[in-house]
């Protein structure tokens, strides 16, 4: 129960990590002067809530009695998760087309749709079409493929 | 009398009339798919217009303007990604309505309350426009600050149980919203060295991550199983618009946040945005049906429409009586209308009536117009839904990604929206609501401008700035009471209970 507990405040120990992080830059920005005119003036005012806010909600969740990760598959999740940061690191550098009808289908049948055959069409025909609209007809370049 | 003629038979042509409907839709559709907008959708307009008669080069910016603003809502309502920032207030209740089943509802009070809130801001412009522009003059910063904070408290309102959370996520957003260089003097700020972040976060790839992506993630999660609805499940058939009976009984909320949209519209810089999450805030601590705010409410859907659509008229009181633009929208207006020749400013109405009625007329009939182009492009996503959710989710993600993409064309946008997505999903798993957080990030570069220059026009002195003019206090004491009103009513309510 303790580690399910401490799994529960690991989003509160996240935030006042982050929040720990960015008051020390903000602290140890380079400039005296005035509210009005400091550029960290506006940070700080937010940092302080953040941090406090952050304890309480460490405190909170520590003391929730069920564990929050309990009903989380992470195997699927993982998947798609690493394709969809493909997907994003790959369509700048191979191309929207490609990129696409990789994603398209990889998604498709990771989330649990079987029908080859109605698969590739469609993901070719959506491919296509939406590079047809956003290029010629919306007039935004999508990425091209390096060939 | 004369000018009103000769306006009527300038817009009697039927290239007029094309243009509109075709200004119209175009802009539905543009401001549907996620992260294009209206400056996208009338950015493309624009050289349609060098060629055409003035008044069918405004027929169609204005046209896109209208569409565009109301197109938003077709996605936040059916798939949870709002198609511009200020959507993302319609998400809130019109994606769960749509989880409901009721995704035709949704759509058919969008598309009312929009048209509502079009035509009462065009009203106020034709009735009002000069004199409202002359109040407008009054707001500086202190006075913008103050009224931004205002929408700021509807962050308690969206936070459903969690206000602590909310508290933070708003926060957060805030903070986000101030990253790479400051606004007042470009100092880069929370870049560590990297060069894309010295223009921060782009706003519509962190909208785009924090509901669309993350939704993707949660579904694949299976977490809260007994939440997955899909939309196939919905029977969804395309929009149904409410009885007349129906739209009277909610004539209030439909006044009211048109009010707000074109009282907030006049004021320049301020945006749609702002309107949105004022009515909506107002409309959950004013409505009947409040604790379902949140849950798949109507109210929760007609009072940021009807807002975001009567910011429209009232943008273009600045505009087009000052020659000020609020926003890039605007801006681009007035960028046709000086291609046309015609110089926007106090003398418009003296130099070119006509112009002016055409403009009022182009607002009117585009408001109208939003009821068959909404009906028909809410009817063509219909059978887009009816798809096996495999393949509208991965549709969903590649126009989500074009989306990030389509902003800035970098590839930092990118990765911005992945980790939105992440983030979002851990928001999600720890109950912290996502609202907030886009809430904060909206209004994040307002709220600092505006009280930074606020503190400098008060001499840096708080005091000075709490009580800088009457508008300032007026809108200090509003928030005030919106923030303690119901600490009160509770306490009220315990002690009528203990008695």
């Amino acid at each position: 129960m303790i580690l399910a507990r401490f799994k529960n405040s690991l989003f509160g120990l996240g935030m006042l990590l982050a929040g720990l992080v960015l008051m020390h830059t903000a602290q140890t920005y380079p400039y005296v002067g005035t509210p009005g005119e400091d550029p960290m003036f506006f940070p700080r005012l937010l940092l302080w809530p953040w941090l406090g806010l952050s304890i309480i909600i460490c405190i909170m969740d520590f003391r929730e009695n069920r564990d929050i990760l309990a009903n989380v598959d992470f195997r699927p999740l993982a998947l798609v998760t690493i394709l969809l940061g493909m997907a994003a690191i790959l369509l700048p550098v191979a191309g929207f087309i490609p990129v696409s009808l990789f994603f398209f289908i990889f998604y498709a049948r990771l989330t649990g749709y079987g029908d080859w055959k109605m698969l590739v069409p469609v993901a070719l025909i959506f491919t296509i079409a939406i590079w047809w609209l956003f290029n010629n007809a919306l007039e935004l370049q999508l990425p091209a493929m390096p060939l | 009398m004369d000018i009103l003629w000769q306006t009527c038979l300038e817009l009697a042509d039927p290239f007029f009339l094309a243009a509109l409907l075709a200004g119209t839709a175009w802009g539905v559709l543009v401001g549907a798919l996620p992260g294009l907008g209206p400056i996208l959708a009338i950015s493309i307009c624009l050289p349609f217009t060098y060629n055409i008669t003035p008044m069918a080069g405004i027929a169609i910016i204005i046209g896109c303007y209208c569409g565009s603003v109301y197109g938003g809502s077709i996605s936040a309502i059916l798939i949870n990604t709002p198609g511009t920032p200020q959507a993302a207030a319609t998400t809130l209740d019109g994606y769960a309505m749509t989880r409901n089943g009721q995704a035709g509802i949704a759509l058919g009070w969008a598309n009312v309350a929009s048209v509502v809130g079009g035509l009462f801001s065009c009203v106020i412009l034709i009735i009002l426009g000069p004199r409202l522009a002359d109040f407008a003059l009054n707001f500086g910063p202190i006075e913008t600050f103050a009224m931004i904070l205002l929408a700021l408290t509807c962050i308690i309102g969206v936070s459903g149980g969690n206000i602590i959370k909310g508290l933070l996520a708003g926060i957060v957003g805030l903070f986000l919203a101030g990253t790479g260089s400051d606004p007042l003097f470009g100092e880069l700020r929370f870049d560590y060295d990297v060069f894309e972040l010295s223009a921060g976060f782009e706003l519509i790839s962190m909208v785009i991550g924090l509901f669309a992506l993350s939704e993707v993630l949660y579904r694949a999660s299976s977490t809260g199983s007994g939440n997955k609805a899909s939309f196939n499940d919905a029977k969804f058939m395309g929009m149904r618009f409410p009885t007349p009976r129906m739209i009277w009984s909610r004539r209030k909320i439909l006044l009211k946040s048109s009010i707000i949209g074109t009282a907030i519209g006049i004021l320049p810089g301020t945006g749609a945005a702002v309107s949105c999450f004022i009515s909506y805030a107002e409309a959950k601590r004013s409505s009947p049906n409040r604790e379902r705010m949140g849950q798949g409410e109507v109210d929760g859907v007609i009072a940021p429409q009807a807002a975001d659509n009567a910011v429209t008229g009232g943008a273009l009181v600045p505009t087009l009586a000052l020659g000020l633009p609020g926003d890039a929208v605007t801006a681009i207006m007035l960028a046709t209308l000086t291609i046309q020749g015609i110089t926007p400013g106090v003398r418009l109405m003296v130099d070119n009536p006509v112009v002016v009625y055409g403009v009022f007329v182009s607002l009117i009939l585009a408001s109208i117009l939003l009821i068959p182009c909404g009906y028909g492009i809410a009817r063509a996503f219909a059978r887009i839904l009816r798809t096996p959710e495999p393949l509208l989710f991965a549709g969903v993600v590649v126009l989500c990604l074009i989306g990030a993409w389509g902003a800035r064309s970098n590839v930092f946008d990118l990765y911005v929206a992945f980790c939105a997505g992440i983030f979002g999903l851990t928001m999600r798993i720890w109950g912290m609501p996502v609202a907030p957080l886009v809430i904060g990030l909206v209004l994040g570069k307002q709220v600092e401008i505006n009280l930074r220059q606020g503190i400098i026009l008060a001499g840096h002195d708080w005091l000075a700035f709490l009580t800088y003019s009457t508008i300032a206090m007026i809108l200090f004491g509003v928030t005030a009471l919106v923030l303690v009103a119901p600490i009160i009513k509770k306490w009220i309510a315990k002690t009528r209970n203990r008695a």
